[in-house]
């Protein structure tokens, strides 16, 4: 049976491997001029490994769809309305992130999930999550004031 | 609460939430090295992967995760600092009064179908809003220390809110 909270706390740690993937929220605990040889030649392998990713037809694939999610109209009205109920000016980072999450996993489930989630949902509604807190919830759905 | 320029609310609740995190996975790792055969099924629970497959591979890499996680927790547990603000952040959430104000909104918003994150959220949420304002902040000397808060939030999330919020008058 499909469990929701599983699910979000996994969309949560999907969300920071996208960001991840994005070259955000780096591991890099020194700054660059402190790291060693080696750190440097790691991380400049991980970049390398991010931008294949990003550049592979799977994911172009991914990200094709989550376009066509986000901008689909009745979709974006159906997360608006609660965006804008929900979410606050004062919300730190994460705080905003785990309202995000709530409310897109909650709204969109049941129409892009039938039983199990795969891991390519996963990622689908990660990558959702992702491109929302990008544009900003605010920016999101601006274009729905003026119309 | 008075306009503070310097203070920046929403970075500190931030770093609240990052030190919080860190010291779940700290205190994770001190559980992993606790349990001296690593069996999967004597710590998932309590390292909160209920899902996690028991097997030689995993067995493995729960031994790597404690031997390498092991000289950072002990130098983040065995810190002075730390040691300080563990007992000053259990006196202060131990406090009938604060307990009473924490209490009323921690039952009233951490809902059971919330994920592990979005509980850790709201505490964060609640700590800072009922203790940083001027009065309860000045009366009990709370500084503004993101890890004394982080301290503050792992003791209520290790305790469970009901056995926390369980005594009389809470």
């Amino acid at each position: 049976m499909f469990d929701l909270k599983e699910f979000q706390q996994e969309i949560y740690q999907e969300l920071k491997s996208v960001k991840f993937r994005f070259g955000e929220d780096s591991v890099n605990l020194e700054p660059k001029s402190k790291q060693g040889l080696f750190e440097r030649l790691l991380n400049a392998f991980g970049d390398k490994l991010n931008k294949l990713f990003v550049k592979s037809n799977w994911f172009k694939e991914i990200e094709l769809k989550v376009q066509a999610i986000i901008e689909d109209p009745k979709t974006k009205s159906e997360l608006c309305e609660k965006f804008q109920n929900r979410i606050s000016p004062d919300f730190f980072k994460e705080e905003l992130e785990v309202e995000v999450i709530l409310i897109v996993t909650s709204t969109l489930r049941n129409k892009y999930i039938k039983e199990n989630a795969s891991k390519e949902d996963k990622f689908l509604f990660a990558l959702i999550v992702y491109k929302i807190l990008k544009i900003g919830t605010e920016n999101y759905c601006s274009s729905l004031k003026q119309s | 609460m008075r306009k503070n320029a310097e203070f920046d609310l929403k970075k500190f609740q931030s770093e609240v939430f990052q030190e919080f995190e860190t010291l779940k996975m700290i205190k994770a790792v001190a559980l992993i090295n606790a349990e001296k055969n690593y069996k999967v099924k004597n710590i998932k629970e309590k390292i909160e992967k209920p899902k996690l497959k028991e097997g030689l591979v995993i067995n493995f890499l729960l031994k790597i995760i404690a031997s390498v996680g092991k000289p950072a927790e002990q130098k983040f547990i065995e810190d002075d600092g730390f040691i300080k603000n563990e007992q000053k952040a259990k006196e202060i959430v131990e406090n009938t009064n604060i307990k009473r104000v924490l209490c009323r909104k921690l039952k009233k918003e951490i809902t059971p179908n919330l994920f592990i994150e979005a509980k850790m959220v709201k505490i964060v949420r609640i700590l800072t809003d009922s203790l940083l304002e001027n009065v309860t902040a000045e009366e009990f000397l709370i500084e503004k220390d993101a890890q004394l808060f982080s301290q503050m939030a792992f003791l209520i999330y290790n305790k469970g809110i009901s056995n926390f919020c369980e005594q009389r008058n809470v």
